[in-house]
């Protein structure tokens, strides 16, 4: 693959550092790729393999991987803008899962109703409870969790039929969560 | 649940760039693939028993037909998930007395019909992706603690049951795990 970088990169770069990024959580490796290719191509840098995600998705997950989510958020941010809001997949859940991580409740919640309204694994479920919990809003908490719960008994969560998505949660988290004094 | 399987004689039914990262492994093989090819393997990166490392009462359900752990549209089987194995991985990898080096290292394996494993295959590669042979105290280590792993699971439907590869990437910083793949 190094070899069809070489020869035609804005061709190759894209699929290179997806790859490096899914399938060995190469997050560095991916952004170098990633970011080459932007400055060949400019923004728009097209969608991963499998047409899961925008190339600026994934970049901004990667820059989530290195610990930057100010800047995650940043790119995420510029490429709702600039796409219109693409709801692709799980696109508002990794934004909602960032400003949740990063304290900004009010921004997350709008978040995860967008990702619920389009396409509502359990997971999204699982992060709309721990925004209500964090509103102190326990019941309404307990009833998303239990959601979050059926949608994963059903099937009904981030599944990757090679490798593990990021944001990705476990039916032990869940139970868990549930049966906490909260 | 149906289980439905692609046109596994062809490897056009799967995306290219799996083939893409098999194939990196591959021509970045280090000699700790240690079994004497047949002329010609079925499929690339298919492993061949050797009797110098491999279990000779090690029980394939269709020795022709190994699958690949993509195939089934279930993703990582495990018992309680990725996050258990991980936890028992992190459990047991003592970083005490390790050498310092960086980089990924795969095992790669068959789990079988009956839920048991062997024919391990390590191989690795530097921070670079260059081929790099990791020191003993990291592999030997990974090795026998993915020997050890019980959880894997057979597929949940009688009519295909069958023998799958399956692989674990472990991303190494300084001899500790950061990351455990897929």
């Amino acid at each position: 693959m190094g070899k069809a970088v070489d020869l035609e990169p804005k061709e190759y770069l894209g699929y290179r550092g997806w790859c490096r990024y899914s399938f060995f959580l190469d997050y560095q490796g991916a952004i170098d790729d990633l970011e080459r290719l932007e400055s060949l191509i400019g923004f728009e840098t097209g969608y991963s393999a499998e047409g899961d995600y925008h190339l600026q998705v994934a970049r901004a997950l990667c820059y989530k991987g290195l610990g930057n989510k100010e800047k995650a958020i940043s790119i995420l941010e510029e490429y709702f803008e600039k796409s219109n809001g693409d709801a692709r997949l799980y696109n508002f859940l990794h934004l909602g899962v960032l400003y949740l991580e990063t304290g900004q409740i009010a921004k997350a919640k709008a978040c995860m109703e967008k990702q619920l309204a389009v396409n509502a694994p359990a997971e999204a479920h699982y992060y709309m409870a721990l925004i209500h919990k964090a509103e102190n809003d326990n019941k309404a908490a307990k009833a998303q969790l239990q959601l979050a719960k059926t949608q994963y008994d059903a099937g009904l969560r981030m599944r990757h039929d090679y490798t593990h998505h990021m944001d990705k949660i476990y039916l032990v988290q869940i139970n868990a969560l549930l049966e906490s004094d909260f | 649940m149906k289980i439905i399987f692609p046109d596994l004689a062809s490897k056009r039914c799967l995306p290219s760039y799996v083939f893409f990262v098999l194939l990196a492994f591959q021509l970045n093989s280090c000699s700790s693939e240690t079994s004497p090819p047949p002329k010609y393997l079925r499929w690339v990166g298919d492993i061949a028993f050797d009797p110098k490392t491999d279990k000779k009462d090690f029980h394939l359900c269709d020795a022709d037909d190994i699958k690949q752990y993509h195939n089934f549209s279930f993703g990582f089987l495990y018992k309680g998930e990725k996050i258990a194995l991980e936890k028992e991985i992190r459990e047991q990898y003592n970083t005490q007395n390790i050498t310092a080096q960086s980089g990924w290292l795969r095992i790669r394996f068959i789990v079988n019909c009956q839920g048991e494993t062997d024919r391990f295959r390590i191989i690795g590669m530097d921070e670079n992706r260059k081929p790099q042979t990791f020191d003993k105290s990291i592999s030997d280590q990974l090795l026998n603690i993915t020997k050890r792993l019980k959880g894997w699971l057979i597929l949940p439907d009688d009519e295909t049951r069958g023998d799958y590869y399956i692989y674990l990437i472990f991303k190494l910083e300084n001899g500790k795990i950061k990351e455990i793949l897929p």
